[in-house]
């Protein structure tokens, strides 16, 4: 049997704009149930505010604070990626390569910054991942966002790099680093409302 | 000048050897991109893992009979039952579900390839070295409440692996659906087992991630501290769920839609009510999910009052309050699975089936299969019952047995119909519809006696605790004898697989006269698939090409050249 040469295949339907999506919801439901389990630990514990009647911080370690500066850095620098990211789809639909060029650095230089303003957080709060039960669920959650966060950046400078590269014309693949920096900047909202808000 | 040494000796130094091409081939196995290859390993290695699980489940029910203690070591049971709890849910039900949703759903929607061919392919390696570490973990003293930290250490990443892998691959047959299908091939017109699959694999992708979560908390905490999760004796506690009902009925999803698919290809008619038969897939993959989120969630057995009009209306509203959530998370998903199998069941009585159709190896399975996982189902929601007090018994066990036994019979089910399809060759249907009956026995044996007992209270993953001599004794021993017939109809149904697909009878392009795209292309198909791009214009696109429709004479040779690019 002599197969004939295939025929040109049809271009599928927004592939990747749909796969990104598929695992951005995997990623929120990996952190949801991460978080859960932070709050149901945190209202089993014996020092948790609903027993107690006292502020939240008190089931944190004896002597730990959490920064508050860094961490509202770390949510208003997310916030600033996602318009940055909008703004490089507009400049794409209007043909403004060398705005979508920069956008997509700048969105870039912003994963950096949180990963930076994160690193300054461990830095401060300067506890050992064998303290017991609120370092184990901070430093896995927050660690785990961390690898979400290096994933947007490689993504965010492959897109830079494909699109001076020339291919100005895939907008799918804008649509879908947008969709997946938007997933990760609702995570990170509920993470920093549970963890350096509520505590 | 270029000059050409045509003689034989210089050719024949040229050809590779044997083992070369040996060699050649199983690299190409290992690095195929082809969704038909990735899907057949995902079954292949399943099927096999599935002996080691009917193994492990004889051992269990031989531990639970012996009347001395411990037959292994007594450490081992725990390491045994971890390995039966996991290897249903990682080794058996999620793979052969997503190994047939993947060699087949590309080729229902009219695809070239499945979405991001390259990710399906890390999907299986990571499963494949997950559950390899997995059960290198269980063997060496490691797993749920293993005595070797480091090994425990091992089986946690191990199942975090084989997850990622799993979500990976369900998400590229998720994408298929959603991204690939052919001109004209709207989710309307979706064939049932494809709808289910993207159905299904979301569910999946949605669920396993919050496993994950826990297990990736648990891992930490074991490797660090030891200060939260309760080391090694609390991996089941925060995992558990995930390797049983409802998390198990999850898991079954994407073989759903193969029951009415395969049965009104065989039976050559179409579909009735296919809107009604979404629906039934959509209810049972959502309630589900749902449910998964709420295992803590029972029917509570609270003594209502309706003796006086106050009473009457307060008792009613508290009534109502105490059965919606159990309607919803437990009821709920048996009516989806009872549409899908009824409609099933009212496609074959109108008109009545031929017995040839309804005696074939493909229709029992698949109706067996059908039955016994809506018994699953309902035995589930059973099981939230609080008044029956069924929690901490062996009938969990015996449910997820009966949903993990259904799933594989189902499979059974898919690969005979489907095989000749993938391999070009048909399944001896004398030799495999004796296997249906082995298998149904296998599935009733392993799991109703757990099922009795838990009614009972024996108590679950456990030896002992209770009385070995009488009436307990008899149904472990029959629960041991239904892993063991179990064992048997999927060692034998690989054989007869193996003996069919070799040197089977040729089954031609489009054996069953079929309604969708699968039955368009060659058996096997090329690696692209379709040489000419298929277009739909009805939820059965490929009964619309033919000029007599599902009146035309068993296909039993190959469709036009035109049709299948290929020339013979």
């Amino acid at each position: 049997m002599i197969a004939l040469p295939a025929a040109p295949a049809p271009a599928p339907k927004r592939q990747l704009f749909v796969g990104t999506a598929l695992i951005s919801a995997a990623i929120a439901m990996f952190f949801g149930g991460m978080l859960a389990i932070f709050l149901k630990l945190r209202d089993a514990s014996p020092l948790a505010p609903n027993v107690t009647k006292r502020p939240s911080h008190v089931w944190l370690p004896k002597g730990v604070e959490i920064p508050q500066v860094p961490s509202n850095i770390m949510l208003i620098t997310l916030a600033f990626a996602c318009v940055l990211i909008t703004g490089a789809i507009v400049s794409a639909k209007q043909d403004n390569h060398t705005s979508t060029a920069l956008m997509l650095f700048l969105c870039a230089i912003m994963a950096i910054a949180t990963i930076n303003a994160q690193a300054l957080v461990y830095k401060r709060m300067a506890m050992s991942l064998r303290g017991g039960t609120y370092e184990v669920l901070f430093y896995t959650i927050t660690g785990a966002f961390l690898v979400c966060l290096i994933g947007a950046l490689a993504y965010s400078l492959t897109t830079a790099f494909r699109y001076l590269g020339g291919r100005t014309k895939d907008h799918d693949v804008l649509i879908s680093l947008a969709t997946y920096w938007y997933v990760i900047t609702a995570v990170f909202t509920v993470i920093w409302f549970v963890i350096y808000v509520t505590k | 000048m270029t000059t050409i040494d045509t003689r034989t000796e210089a050719l024949a130094a040229t050809e590779p050897s044997a083992a070369a091409r040996s060699l050649s081939d199983i690299a190409a196995w290992i690095t195929t991109t082809d969704h038909k290859r990735i899907g057949r390993m995902f079954v292949g290695v399943s099927l096999l893992l599935m002996l080691g699980v009917g193994v492990i489940g004889g051992l269990i029910g031989l531990e639970r009979i012996n009347p001395n203690g411990y037959v292994l070591d007594s450490g081992a049971f725990q390491q045994l039952f971890s390995l039966l709890r996991v290897g249903l849910a990682f080794f058996v039900v999620l793979p052969l579900t997503i190994g047939l949703a993947m060699a087949i759903v590309p080729l229902q929607v009219g695809a070239r390839s499945i979405a991001f061919p390259r990710a399906a392919l890390l999907g299986f390696w990571s499963w494949l070295f997950g559950s390899g570490l997995i059960i290198f973990s269980l063997a060496g003293n490691g797993g749920p409440g293993g005595g070797k930290p480091h090994l425990v250490d091992l089986y946690l990443g191990g199942v975090v692996l084989a997850i990622a892998g799993l979500v990976i691959a369900a998400s590229t047959i998720a994408a298929t659906v959603l991204t690939t299908r052919a001109p004209g091939l709207t989710l309307k017109r979706v064939p049932l087992f494809s709808y289910s699959a993207l159905v299904g694999c979301v569910a999946i992708a949605l669920t396993l991630p919050v496993l994950a979560a826990a297990t990736v908390l648990v891992l930490v905490d074991h490797l660090y501290a030891r200060s939260t999760f309760g080391g090694n004796a609390g991996v089941l506690q925060w995992t558990g769920w995930g390797l049983s009902a409802p998390a198990m009925l999850v898991y079954s999803l994407p073989l759903l839609g193969a029951i009415p698919d395969s049965i009104s290809t065989l039976a050559r008619r179409h579909l009735l009510q296919r809107p009604i038969l979404r629906i039934g897939v959509g209810l049972a993959a959502v309630s589900a999910a749902a449910a998964v989120t709420q295992t803590a969630l029972t029917l509570p057995a609270r003594r209502h009052s309706f003796k006086t009009w106050e009473n009457f209306l307060g008792a009613m509203v508290r009534y109502i309050k105490d059965t919606t959530p159990w309607l919803l998370f437990g009821a709920l998903p048996i009516l989806g699975v009872l549409i899908v199998v009824g409609l099933t069941g009212k496609t074959m009585a109108t008109p009545k089936l031929s017995v040839k159709v309804l005696l074939s190896a493909a229709t029992q399975f698949n109706l067996i299969g059908g039955a016994l996982l809506m018994a699953g189902f309902a035995l589930h929601a059973v099981g939230d019952i609080a008044p029956i007090k069924l929690a901490g018994t062996v009938y969990e066990e015996g449910v997820s047995i009966l949903v993990g036994y259904s799933v594989v019979l189902l499979a059974l089910g898919a690969l005979t119909f489907w095989g000749p399809k993938l391999w070009g060759r048909r399944i001896d249907d004398k030799k495999a519809l004796p296997l249906v009956l082995l298998g149904a026995g296998g599935t009733v044996l392993a799991s109703v006696p757990m099922i009795i007992l838990g009614f009972m209270k024996q108590p679950g993953y456990s030896a002992g605790g209770f009385d070995k001599q009488s009436a307990t004794g008899v149904l472990n021993a029959l629960s041991m004898a239904g892993h063991a017939l179990m064992l048997a109809t999927v060692g034998l149904f690989v054989l007869v697989a193996l003996m069919s697909f070799t040197k089977g009878e040729l089954a031609g392009d489009d054996p069953y006269d079929g309604q969708t795209f699968e039955w368009m292309t060659s058996s096997p198909p090329p690696v692209e698939n379709f040489a000419v791009a298929p277009t739909a214009s009805s939820s059965h696109p490929l009964t619309d090409l033919k000029p007599d429709g599902l009146n035309a004479p068993a296909r039993t040779q190959t469709a036009k050249p035109a049709q299948t690019g290929a020339l013979r």
